[in-house]
């Protein structure tokens, strides 16, 4: 498959890529689920890692305006000085241009990338936030009302699922556009903030349904548990047996999805992109420069390979990262 | 078993059915005007403006333009422009905007490209992937196991267009060693065919198996653990009997789950590919369209790819329910 | 004619590689463009067939086109845009066509299926064209005069061949009235006549001096009424040039043979050098101009069509391996002079950054020749000229103390913060930098701009609007001509009837220019050809509806292995038509 498609979940979850028991137990009893994974993780090199490594392109990210300070350059300004009139940049890296500059244009390479890393960590996160949101409630309600709610809801999840996701990504970034009242009257920073806006509704509309239905799958074997049964006995209300009872036991299947969801995502922002579907100018994005930049790459190679860099070292993090946490909630790994 | 073959099937058909009501409110309720792309940007005057709706039905309530489209799919329809009476044969999806050709013609001309592709593609991630996968399954924990695995990890967190561009770059411009990337119908020569997509095939499957490896991996692991292998194995059977006997078998079960919907999304997901290697597929068929509006176009396809999912999950859930009696239950 | 390729490529997504070593262009082409000069003759009604031999040229091979652009169609009525007339010309013969003069590359026009290039009535309303006898389809059938009427009548069924040009609609006999032959009383109409079967006669509503160079559009090939299939009839039409279709697969792939029963003798333009062409579209661009680049094996036999990519300058071996020449479009930067005030206007040619803007928009020397007239070197007429600051080069504003000049003036004038407004793509990162860079340069010169987004789709339909709510860059501001002549730029283009049409360039309502256009535009062609460059003169100096920023020139690469590839000036295309295999 050529994206990451956010409904990769589906079956994975049940066949953890590498679910052999080859770590040390370090389990008391008595801790809860997510506290013995937690300590798990912290003993985890690769995790420990990929975690410093995901929070180092998250200091980028918001650290950017600052570090394009620090060189001196910034992300709009044009400098055709540094490009001949075939449109070749007339200098490698140096000390203003830190990664050189972009042909044609002569915008600062540096800056570019700072920010942007921005848009592919923001649409990731925010995407899997409201996917997983949106999910857990969907599969909590279905798996626990049952009846209608549930035929309805897994209906909707059935749909969603069958739809072509990256067809109608691409179809539907112009028409939401469109149905947002235009692009009439707006700024070009404004406009490229509606893209970005888009593309996360996109990304976490397809997002959800995978991870609805594994939620629903566990409720409906947990709703049966003497827990449930019992606090329903006494008269608990429907929302507190949801969230005080269920939720804390779902949290494993959630860290899972949402593990995987997030490298999906990024891969997603950035081929969208590329396709030019996705973000646009001004805002820079990764995904934009490699779509440019694939042209140039021998003549103005940091050009080309410092975003193609950047998305492979962070989805390779987060997705290594994302084994790491599915082993240590994993309970067969326990002992 | 009945019973729930045929609740699947109604299922899948109401999906289809909300599918073409999603496409068509989104793409002719959404705020673009189809009659004025069709009248162009030049020479647009009112009246031939307004020709055009009249002749598309563009004029008449959305609830009856959708009628009309869905009777067309089932039994055809016809438009009057110019005075020239165009027949659309059931499955009729409309004109294209752009072109004025059927759109149900556009669509079968490109879709054998995509499902050359494809099957292809299939082939390659089956063998290859899974393959790989069972044998790092075996080795489990070692060297070699992880080597294997931490390179298709790598592998596939590098954006899959630059990786498509760059070894179809050097592999058949630069240092041509492949084949270039073309399409020829099968029926017509299925040598070149076979040599037209060679490249494509080997670099979408060789990106792809990362995965599939993975996948299989992760499942024969499990299998491999299973009681069942213990006795086979206590019974003094060969490693190689239990491992491609016994265990494949059920470890590929869920493989080829994913595999099943994997395929229908790929129809629809080829498109790096199909850009990247200049097939004429249903993929560049959207990007293209896109570029115009061309709105007849677009929603046939999402509607095609739609139904193709649709059929495939079905068919998985069919097949599953045979293999796993308990699925029925669900 | 409108400026299609630009937009087209843009969209692809690219692939590319350059030399190793220094990221700067070390081995570029030339960057010497001819500027062609003045010519005396436009046409010639005596030129016969067979068209001269061409020295060292050899029979036989196929020639490969590969090329990144999609045609519109084939069908004959419906093709309107440059790359879809220069390959059917391979295979549709018009009443005229263009012959490339043997030393200029200069086009003349000369009969093609006609005797002549058309006898005009006293009152210029009625045509007369004689045909050539002994004419054959493809498949050996004669060509019947009742069929160049066919043809005609076709052409008014324009909501079905909706691509075409519309030039009959306007001009000739019941034109804004008649539907075509496919509605009812389709048969019946009164602008073609043919009383014998070698002659057409054509009637007209309004005087069209321009009829004959109408008439080598692929619109005006013959047509026999029972193989029309109308849509598709471009699957499998009947050939009348050296050529003829054997398969046709809409957006990928046209595969021509050679057609047997085309007579050389009565073709004063094309030769049959090579057995077949194969042109397969939708191809990535900068990878297919690479391999012909590399020309190995086949792909010597190749060539494209678009011009070359700026980032594979560092891989041309071999200087003659890119097509060099003319083509027939201006681009300007537009600007609604009932809008912007004279005085203002000329602030806005200082102030414009066409060098910066030259880079940002990926314009090489090669394909971009800086413009200093309204008039393209590809038309016959043009004269060279300058008016200082109007050159085609030049920082503009982004030099501070020219901003600041300009600010100055703007201040004099009473036009502080003077609001320009105009459309531009925002999902394309080209035009949207250019956007971006133009915004930044304005605002300093003391201009408040504001900018309207909108799709690539859209884009064409909004700025094509003359009474748009922008002041700055509404069509056409890049303009082609449809046949090489004066009369294709300066009536359609600057005369006050042009807004109603749609196709005004600055938006001018001047009777004094009216006047002045109108005298020339009924002079006799050849007279004409001294007088259009001082109209061109005036408007700029007088008027100036647009800043000229540079006239589109060709520069495309070919395989090693083809001989005799020229540039055709009409359409900015290579001529295929005499185009061979070195070694077949």
């Amino acid at each position: 498959m050529s994206i990451g498609s956010p409904d990769s979940t589906v079956g994975v979850e049940d066949h953890p890529a590498s679910a052999e028991p080859v770590r040390p137990a370090s389990v008391a009893h008595g801790k809860s689920p997510t506290r013995i994974a937690m300590d798990r993780l912290r003993k985890d090199k690769v995790a420990i890692v990929c975690a410093s490594l995901v929070v180092f392109f998250i200091l980028i990210a918001v650290f950017a305006p600052l570090l394009v300070k620090l060189e001196g350059a910034d992300v709009g300004t044009f400098h055709t000085d540094l490009v001949d009139e075939f449109g070749y940049p007339t200098i490698l890296a140096n000390a203003e241009h830190w990664f050189g500059v972009e042909p044609k244009t002569g915008r600062d390479n540096f800056a570019r990338w700072v920010y942007g890393a921005q848009p592919s960590l923001i649409v990731a996160f925010v995407a899997t936030v409201i996917g997983t949101i949106v999910g857990v409630v969907a599969g909590l309600l279905a798996g626990f009302l049952g009846g209608w709610v549930d035929r309805i809801i897994s209906w909707v999840i059935d749909f969603v699922l069958s739809l072509p996701y990256l067809l109608f990504a691409i179809a539907m970034v112009p028409i939401v556009e469109s149905l947002r009242g235009g692009s009439f009257n707006l700024t070009p920073a404004e406009q490229s903030s509606t893209r970005f806006y888009v593309l996360i509704f996109v990304l976490s509309f397809f997002g959800w349904a995978g991870l609805a239905r594994i939620i629903r799958g566990e409720v409906l074997s947990l709703r049966e548990r003497e827990f449930v049964l019992a606090a329903k006995a006494i008269g608990v209300p429907t929302w507190q047996v949801l969230f005080k009872e269920l939720l804390p036991n779902l949290v494993a299947p959630i860290v899972i999805s949402a593990s995987l969801a997030l490298p999906a995502y990024v891969t997603a922002e950035a081929g969208l992109s590329f396709l030019g579907v996705g973000l646009i100018e001004p805002k820079p994005s990764w995904g934009q420069t490699i779509a440019n930049a694939t042209n140039w790459f021998k003549a103005d190679p940091l050009y080309l390979w410092l975003p193609v860099l950047g998305i492979t070292i962070l989805v390779l993090a987060l997705a290594l990262l994302g084994d790491a946490v599915r082993d240590a909630f994993d309970p067969k790994t326990r002992r | 078993m009945l019973y729930f073959v045929a609740r699947r099937l109604v299922s899948a058909l109401s999906v289809v059915l909300v599918t073409l009501v999603a496409t068509f409110a989104l793409f002719f309720v959404a705020p673009t005007d189809p009659a004025a792309a069709i009248c162009g940007d030049r020479n647009c005057t009112q009246e031939r403006y307004n020709d055009i709706k009249e002749n598309l039905h563009l004029d008449r309530p959305k609830v009856q333009q959708f009628a009309e489209y869905t009777a067309g799919i089932f039994a055809g329809r016809t438009f009057t422009t110019s005075g020239v009476v165009q027949d659309c044969k059931a499955p009729c999806l409309g004109f294209s905007f752009k072109s004025n050709r059927p759109v149900t013609e556009m669509l079968s001309s490109r879709l054998p490209v995509t499902v050359s592709l494809v099957l292809g593609y299939a082939v390659i991630v089956l063998t290859v992937g899974v393959t790989i996968g069972s044998m790092a399954a075996k080795r489990r924990g070692t060297t070699a196991d992880r080597v294997l695995m931490s390179s298709t990890l790598v592998l596939s967190s590098i954006p899959y267009y630059i990786v498509a561009l760059m070894l179809s770059l050097y592999l058949t411009v630069l240092y041509p060693i492949l084949p270039r990337g073309g399409y020829v119908p099968l029926t017509e020569n299925p040598a070149k065919w076979f040599t037209g997509l060679l490249t494509p095939w080997l670099v979408l499957g060789i990106y792809s198996c990362t995965q599939y490896a993975r996948y299989s991996r992760g499942s024969m692991v499990e299998t491999l653990s299973e009681d069942y292998i213990r006795t086979a194995r206590a019974k003094g059977l060969s490693d190689r009997v239990v491992t491609y006997k016994h265990a494949l078998r059920s470890g590929l079960i869920p493989v080829v789950t994913i595999f099943g919907l994997d395929i229908a999304t790929s129809l629809a997901g080829a498109i790096f590919t199909e850009r990247i290697f200049d097939l004429p597929g249903l993929g560049n068929l959207v990007l293209e369209s896109l570029k115009n509006y061309d709105l007849p176009v677009i929603m046939g396809t999402v509607l095609i790819s739609s139904v193709i999912l649709v059929a495939m999950n079905f068919l998985v859930d069919v097949a599953y329910s045979v293999i796993d009696p308990r699925v029925r239950l669900a | 004619m409108q400026w299609k390729r630009i937009t087209a490529v843009s969209a692809t997504v690219m692939l590319a590689v350059a030399a190793c070593g220094s990221p700067s262009a070390s081995n570029k082409p030339g960057s010497d463009a001819t500027i062609g000069g003045a010519q005396v003759k436009a046409t010639d009604a005596t030129a016969k067939g067979p068209a001269p031999e061409i020295e060292g040229a050899k029979k036989g091979g196929t020639i490969s086109i590969l090329s990144d652009v999609v045609p519109d169609n084939f069908d004959p009525t419906d093709t309107y845009y440059v790359d879809g007339n220069q390959i059917e010309k391979l295979y549709f013969r018009a009443l005229t066509q263009y012959k490339l003069d043997e030393k200029t590359q200069k086009p003349i026009l000369v009969p093609d299926l006609a005797e002549d290039l058309g006898t005009k009535s006293a009152d210029g309303l009625t045509w007369t064209f004689k045909l050539k006898k002994g004419i054959k389809y493809d498949d050996g059938t004669p060509v019947k005069a009742v069929d160049y009427a066919y043809a005609i009548k076709r052409s008014f069924a324009h909501d079905l061949f909706d691509g075409g040009p519309t030039y009959q609609l306007q001009f000739f006999k019941d034109g804004d009235k008649y539907k075509g032959p496919f509605g009812p009383n389709g048969q019946n109409y009164s602008g073609v006549e043919t009383p014998d079967d070698s002659t057409l006669v054509i009637h007209l509503a309004k005087k069209f001096d321009d009829l004959p160079f109408y008439a080598a559009f692929p619109m005006f090939t013959p047509i026999p009424e029972k193989a029309d299939t109308k849509k598709e009839y471009e699957l499998k039409p009947k050939s009348t040039g050296p050529y003829k279709v054997a398969s046709l697969t809409p957006g990928a792939e046209l595969k021509l043979v050679k057609n047997t029963f085309w007579d050389p003798a009565t073709d004063p333009v094309r030769h049959q050098y090579v057995d077949g062409f194969d042109f397969k579209f939708a191809q990535d661009l900068v990878k297919v101009q690479r391999q012909i680049l590399a020309s190995s094996g086949t792909d010597a036999n190749a060539l494209n069509y678009t011009n070359l990519d700026a980032s594979l300058l560092n891989e041309v071996k071999d200087p003659t391996q890119i097509i060099k020449g003319d083509s027939p479009c201006v681009i300007t930067f537009s600007m609604d002079t009932r809008k912007i005030p004279f005085e203002v206007r000329k602030l806005i040619a200082e102030a414009y950054p066409i060098d910066d803007w030259r880079k940002v928009a990926g314009l090489t020397p090669d394909t971009a020749i800086p413009a200093s007239t309204y008039l393209p070197p590809a038309v016959p007429g043009f004269v060279k000229y300058e008016l200082p600051g109007l050159t085609g080069k030049g920082k503009g504003a982004s030099d501070p103390a020219i901003a600041q000049k300009v600010k100055d003036k703007l201040k004099e004038l009473g036009k502080e913060n003077f609001e320009l407004s105009w459309y531009y793509s925002n999902d394309n990162p080209i035009t949207t930098q250019v956007n971006a860079l133009r915004t930044q340069v304005f605002q300093k010169a003391g201009f408040k701009v504001r900018t309207i987004g909108v799709p690539s789709a859209k884009i064409r339909a909004l700025i094509g609007k003359q009474d748009g709510p922008v002041n700055i860059g509404k069509a056409p501001a890049n303009w082609c001509s449809d046949w090489p002549t004066g009369t294709s730029w300066f009536p359609v283009l600057y005369k006050s009837d042009a807004i109603a049409l749609g196709n005004s360039q600055g938006q001018l309502q001047d009777p004094k220019l009216d006047a002045e256009i109108d005298r020339v535009a009924a002079l006799s062609p050849d007279e004409q050809l001294k007088e259009w460059s001082k109209v061109d003169k005036m408007i700029m100096q007088d008027y100036l509806p647009s800043v000229p920023l540079y006239y589109a020139a060709s520069a495309f690469p070919v395989g090693k292995n083809i001989g005799h590839a020229v540039n055709d000036p009409t359409q900015g295309m290579p001529e295929f038509t005499s185009l061979y295999l070195k070694q077949p």
